[in-house]
């Protein structure tokens, strides 16, 4: 550190670079120092932050070297692709093996029980359980976080939702979808039906709902509802809310849910107008409706007038759920709506989408959570850069077909190429 | 799809909710929903025991509740941009434009008083209009574009007046403004409560009130929610503009004239008002009652010391620092709204 700011407290740049191409190069990141972040691809950002804290944490421990640090990691491989979660654990692993402790915060199963030593579960803000993973089966693990929830886990799939019935015409057909990363996307769905899209991160399976609901403008693409038909260039997400289509976005804070408004305000906010009475809202109507449904809904504490960044994320996720659910929409696109939510939430969410798609809508379920695809879906389309690659059905929806689907593709590609 | 997301959620473990903690919490709540008027009753006490001849004195009251009624109106102004998330600093110029249109219009030109009055009125939606162009379409921000048209307006002021000072504006506005009518309230506070009122009904019963309130806290939720959010912003800074346009109608009745600069001397007393108010009535929310109560205890502590001699200059002083202490605790309120 000292070479990076000189004698006279100038920063010197090039040393500056240098450290940082070093470091970076040391964990395998073939970065140009000099890239603005917002230049690099979104799964590689995470990553520099790993290493600018271990950085960190080298600089101060070689003023004192027989001095051990700690790394604390809050769910940093949230929207990282395979081989960089891999890598992140080879450099989570390099960091413990010298000598220095590392606290992960993740809900990502594997992730925890591949690279951690020890395991705190945390349930309700409370301590559950200490575990030693190398002894802990995966099991054990999840039987500790869902806690009391365990009698509601899994429900059966209804056949409804499976197999949908023949007669049933295709209500909702997507055609030449482009736009964003995703090229000449086709996708036919029925009412009941709950059809997966994923990929790995950049494959274009988030953009793919994004799209279709107007968030970000389509270049191309038709979109026929039973007889209805709409260029989806043209589509807004004022106009897909008219033609029934709602979209539950990835990030519940920032674009789901106004964190410092009540549970309330947000439930009421995509109903506004069916509180009013001659044109002036009613308070208490949407006050006792919103505590109603959220009670349905499972949302803890039931309390319409708490604030929504009070709740826990998995309840954040659930009121999210409830602006949308409280509609009878003819599609539901749902982007990663289980991502940084603890298992028992995760359960409750699925028997809700599975729930309101025997009601008679379609959920289109962008994620690259193979897991919560198999669970939910009954057929899944798989994303290679952009485009359609392949559409999985009936038998081949479990999670190991659907990942090696997702690798597999990559693999034919590489070939290719 | 931003990654920054992910990184600044901090996911949060849910508090057990003791019933001891939930009472604290209220009774907190409770203390500074009302601390503003709390902070007032000692003002009033203090002046009321330093000069109780001349500051309890009814003619005392009833001009200030009175006098005040411009710098009120203007605060509204602030209240409905600011709901919605935007920064309007070009309404004090508004006001100063809006007076010296009538007067110009009334005394120079000899037009009708009502006709005057309507040209003013358009020519503030004209300017929030204006603003709502820069802001909402060219994606300038509102602060920044609002500081260059206040400048541009004020030129246009110093302009048309030619830096004159001007008087002799129709008796009948003079009179609908300044007249004392009721308890010796003169109609220009009667103004003023109607328009409380009607903005507090605006932002707590209509949709459209709430619809900014969401606008203001988060473009991006209400845009996904099918909201039309660049309406929205551009329809509350025209509103903005149109309100300060009023105040100036109501300062060119109080005065009976115009001048180039008076004026813009409301813009600092205004944001106080609008931030202080934030912390009352319904905090950590722009809200219309809250800024009333505001702007009145920050005139009573001003009239209380000039009243006991205090010169000029503590104005400044005593507003630049409402409005700093406002802003914090208007922060405070609302990151407690947002952590109960």
């Amino acid at each position: 550190m000292d070479e990076i700011v000189s004698a006279g407290r100038r920063i010197n740049w090039r040393a500056l670079a240098r450290y940082a191409k070093n470091l970076l190069a040391e964990f395998g990141l073939n970065i140009d120092p000099k890239a603005t972040v917002s230049e690099l691809p979104p799964w590689n950002r995470p990553l520099i932050a790993v290493v600018r804290a271990i950085g960190n944490m080298r600089t101060i421990i070689a003023d004192a070297p027989d001095q051990r640090g700690a790394l604390i990691l809050d769910e940093p491989s949230a929207r990282m692709s395979q081989d960089m979660v891999s890598h992140l654990h080879a450099v989570i692993r390099q960091v413990a093996d010298l000598g220095h402790a590392v606290l992960l915060v993740s809900h990502n199963l594997d992730e925890v029980l591949r690279v951690t030593d020890r395991i705190t579960v945390l349930r309700d803000g409370r301590v559950a359980g200490e575990l030693e993973t190398a002894v802990t089966p995966r099991a054990q693990l999840v039987e500790l976080i869902v806690g009391e929830m365990r009698g509601l886990s899994s429900a059966p799939i209804s056949s409804t939702v499976r197999s949908s019935p023949a007669a049933a015409s295709a209500e909702i057909q997507i055609s030449g979808l482009s736009g964003a990363s995703v090229r000449e996307f086709a996708l036919r769905l029925r009412r009941g039906e709950i059809v997966g899209v994923t990929g790995l991160v950049g494959s274009g399976f988030d953009d793919v709902g994004a799209l279709l609901f107007g968030e970000r403008r389509a270049t191309a693409g038709m979109l026929h509802l039973g007889e209805h038909a709409e260029l989806l260039s043209r589509m807004t997400p004022v106009k897909a809310l008219a033609l029934g289509i709602a979209l539950v976005p990835p990030d519940r804070l920032s674009q789901g849910c106004i964190p410092e408004l009540t549970v309330a305000d947000n439930v009421s906010m995509p109903i506004l107008k069916s509180f009013t009475t001659a044109g002036a809202i009613r308070q208490q109507k949407i006050h006792h409706q919103v505590a109603d449904w959220v009670r349905q809904l499972g949302v803890k504490p039931a309390d319409p007038e708490m604030t929504v960044s009070s709740l826990s994320g998995g309840n954040q996720q659930k009121v999210l759920l409830a602006k949308w659910l409280q509609l009878s929409l003819r599609l539901l696109i749902v982007i990663e709506p289980t991502q940084g939510v603890d298992v028992g939430a995760r359960k409750e969410i699925f028997s809700l989408l599975k729930k309101y798609a025997t009601q008679g809508s379609a959920i289109l379920c962008c994620s690259t959570d193979q897991d919560q695809l198999a669970e939910l879906c009954s057929a899944v389309c798989i994303m290679h850069q952009g485009r359609l690659a392949q559409t999985l059905r009936g038998a081949d929806i479990n999670r190991k077909r659907i990942t090696t689907a997702v690798l597999g593709v990559n693999m034919e590609d590489s070939e290719e190429s | 799809m931003a990654t920054k997301g992910f990184w600044s959620r901090r996911p949060r473990s849910p508090r057990p909710a003791t019933s001891v903690g939930a009472r604290n919490r209220r009774i907190q709540a409770f203390s500074s929903k009302y601390a503003l008027f709390a902070a007032w009753a000692c003002t009033i006490l203090i002046f009321a025991l330093l000069e109780p001849h001349t500051f309890l004195a009814r003619e005392n009251i009833t001009s200030t509740l009175s006098s005040q009624a411009v710098l009120v109106l203007l605060t509204y102004a602030l209240v409905v941009a600011l709901t919605a998330g935007e920064y309007d600093v070009s309404v004090a110029a508004v006001l100063t434009l809006s007076s010296m249109i009538i007067a110009i219009l009334n005394t120079e030109d000899h037009i009708n008083i009502a006709l005057s009055i309507l040209a003013a009125l358009a020519i503030g939606l004209l300017v929030g209009a204006a603003n709502g162009f820069v802001i909402v379409v060219i994606g300038v921000d509102s602060i920044i574009a609002t500081l260059g048209m206040g400048s541009l307006l004020s030129g246009v002021v110093l302009w048309i007046s030619g830096g004159n000072t001007l008087s002799g504006i129709s008796n009948s506005l003079v009179t609908l403004v300044v007249v004392p009518h009721v308890f010796g309230l003169s109609l220009s506070f009667i103004y003023v409560v109607a328009a409380t009122i009607l903005l507090w009904y605006v932002l707590s019963y209509l949709p459209v009130g709430r619809r900014l309130l969401y606008v203001g806290r988060s473009r991006e939720v209400s845009r996904l929610t099918g909201l039309r959010v660049g309406r929205l912003r551009w329809g509350a800074l025209i509103a903005a503009s149109f309100i300060a346009a009023a105040a100036g109608v109501l300062y060119a009745g109080t005065t009976g004239g115009a001048d180039p600069t008076s004026g813009l001397a409301f813009l600092l007393p205004a944001f106080a008002g609008v931030f202080l108010g934030a912390t009352t009535i319904q905090p950590g929310r722009f809200n219309a009652w809250g800024s009333f109560a505001a702007v009145y205890f920050l005139v009573t502590g001003i009239n209380g010391l000039s009243l006991i001699g205090i010169q000029v200059f503590v104005q400044d002083l005593f507003y630049g620092a409402a409005l700093i202490v406002a802003v914090s605790a208007s922060m405070l309120a609302r990151r407690r709204t947002s952590a109960l």
